[in-house]
């Protein structure tokens, strides 16, 4: 290999350990925003989606599928922001302000999968109301905290 | 009737190449993230690959052989073999997208979920490609795949404002809440899935596998005219569907679910089940394009028989390079990897094969030895450099874009 292959070699290695060594620092309070602010808009995605789903007529499998996709959105979503590592009193005050609306988007899906579950149709609308609702606040915390 | 299925090939080469699984969700996902502001881009790639593809089918209908036999007679076994492994390595990991995107469709209707599909689709995508005949498999397929126009029928049912979709496609650069990186990202990689490799591959050797020859010309220009710019137009429906209902809302697409939630708000049952539909025959053609191509490629740069106009027995390693890459594409799946992510790197990683792939076309396509009075005129010459250049600039930008971005997240 010549010199010049030696510095491509070089340079690919250190942009492929640059991720690994960036893991190994303690969290900072913006790495922790960020986490916490992407975890909250792919639960407010799920829950708004979910949200429109309900409210409309559509197949029971299809339904049952796009709810699963939410319920492990809004699963994800959560545990990611469980297992942060909270550097300081700034990030405890957004972890405490995000955690409560991951909680209630998980049981607004939770609960519109059950409604699914049965027959009844206008039990799975009325689940509609509360997932826009928590879809809503969880996207207000977003645009507050970009 | 005749001349309207003789479009085909061109339907299904642009149903796989603009609307396959990863182009489903990338198209929803870029308008609900910028509304139209990108739609330029899927107008830039359609002008593009319609100038390409309409190169290597006129090498296919006056030389009577492939695109990549050629690159490799011509350009020797070097040139050849780069563009080999880069274009190989794309269709391997779109093959195994598109398998996952048949499961994922079938999911939709059944419940049952995906990865316990992924086996019996790679089976059943097999079984077609082997027993099949092309013209029979590119009719069915590509036609089937129209039923995704239902998205520019759910478009209307939506009521969109079409002033805001003006402002938006005539504005360059993001929306307030997304930054310049993530909106390069996405055009790179829009722009990558108009001009997929596979697709000009699998066009010439559609080509000859149809047997065209020079007064097969008219033929392949309306294939290319007409089949492209329809494989566009869906992508612009998806991605308005995607903006009139997410945009607003402020949704992120990431699943093949969310991209036909706007058709069944505005369609209801019958159309969710029509695009359910669409989206199964657009991963199943996409799926045995990449197949095909995958074999077409190995087959040709080796000098094998190759093609579905020989018996199997006489193009037995063909065949066995397509059953290898389903048993590789299977075998990615089951690792539980997202199909729609790896669509996502294969894009990334076609935008950087790409001017392996067009710039031996290009010198193809000059050359009188193989198409004598047909070569380039000006005009194709002109537009074919101009996009050697934004071919050349998608390939630097795409690894460092990703890089910054986080794969547009």
């Amino acid at each position: 290999m010549g010199s010049s292959g030696r510095w491509v070699a070089g340079i690919a290695c250190l942009a492929l350990l640059a991720p690994v060594v960036a893991g190994l620092f303690p969290t900072s309070v913006d790495g922790y925003r960020d986490a916490v602010v992407t975890a909250a808009r792919d639960a407010a995605s799920a829950t708004s989606t979910a949200a429109a789903l309900v409210a409309s007529p559509t197949l029971p499998t299809y339904t049952d599928v796009v709810l699963a996709d939410a319920r492990e959105a809004v699963g994800t979503a959560l545990a990611e922001v469980a297992e942060l590592d909270v550097p300081d009193g700034t990030a405890r005050g957004l972890r405490d302000e995000v955690l409560p609306l991951l909680t209630q988007a998980v049981a607004a899906v939770g609960d519109a999968t059950a409604a699914a579950g049965g027959d009844d149709l206008a039990t799975l609308r009325d689940q509609a109301p509360p997932l826009a609702q928590v879809g809503g606040r969880l996207r207000g915390f977003v645009e507050g905290h970009r | 009737m005749k001349r309207l299925l003789g479009v085909t090939l061109g339907i299904l080469t642009a149903i796989g190449g603009f609307v396959d699984i990863g182009d489903l969700v990338a198209n929803s996902e870029t308008g609900a993230r910028f509304g139209m502001r990108l739609a330029w881009v899927v107008v830039l790639g359609v002008v593009g690959i319609c100038v390409y593809a309409e190169m290597a089918g006129r090498v296919a209908a006056v030389s009577g052989r492939p695109v990549f036999d050629l690159v490799r007679e011509r350009l020797g076994p070097r040139v050849g073999l780069a563009n080999l492994l880069g274009s190989y390595l794309v269709t391997m990991l779109t093959l195994a997208a598109e398998v996952g995107g048949v499961a994922l469709a079938v999911e939709l209707v059944t419940g049952v979920h995906y990865l316990l599909w992924v086996p019996v689709a790679a089976f059943v995508i097999w079984v077609v490609l082997w027993r099949v005949r092309f013209e029979t498999m590119e009719r069915v397929f590509g036609l089937a795949g129209l039923a995704l126009v239902v998205f520019v029928v759910a478009l209307v049912g939506l009521g969109p404002s079409w002033g805001d979709f003006a402002t938006q496609a005539t504005t360059l650069g993001p929306p307030g809440e997304e930054d310049w990186g993530t909106y390069g990202f996405f055009a790179v990689a829009l722009f990558a899935a108009a001009m997929t490799p596979y697709e000009v591959f699998f066009f010439s050797s559609g080509g000859v596998e149809e047997r065209w020859t020079r007064k097969d010309l008219i033929t392949e220009r309306v294939n290319v005219f007409v089949g492209f710019p329809l494989g566009g137009l869906l992508s612009l429906a998806i991605m308005a569907c995607a903006a009139t209902v997410y945009l607003p809302e402020g949704v992120r697409v990431d699943t093949l679910g969310q991209v036909a939630l706007p058709v069944a708000l505005s369609l209801g049952k019958l159309g969710l089940a029509v695009v359910i539909l669409g989206f199964f025959a657009a991963t199943f053609g996409a799926a045995l394009e990449t197949g095909l191509s995958a074999g077409y490629t190995i087959a040709q740069y080796f000098g094998w028989q190759w093609g579905k106009r020989v018996r199997p027995r006489q193009a037995a390693r063909f065949h066995t390079v397509v059953l290898v890459g389903f048993l590789v594409a299977v075998a990615l799946l089951l690792t539980t990897v997202d199909p729609i992510a790896v669509t996502e790197y294969s894009l990334v990683f076609s935008a950087l094969a790409l001017p392996l792939t067009y710039l031996p076309i290009l010198v193809v396509a000059n050359d009188r030895d193989y198409l004598g009075d047909r070569v380039n005129g000006r005009a194709a010459n002109v537009l074919g450099v101009f996009y050697l250049v934004v071919i050349l600039l998608a390939a630097l930008a795409a690894i460092p874009l990703m890089l910054l971005t986080g794969m547009g997240s």
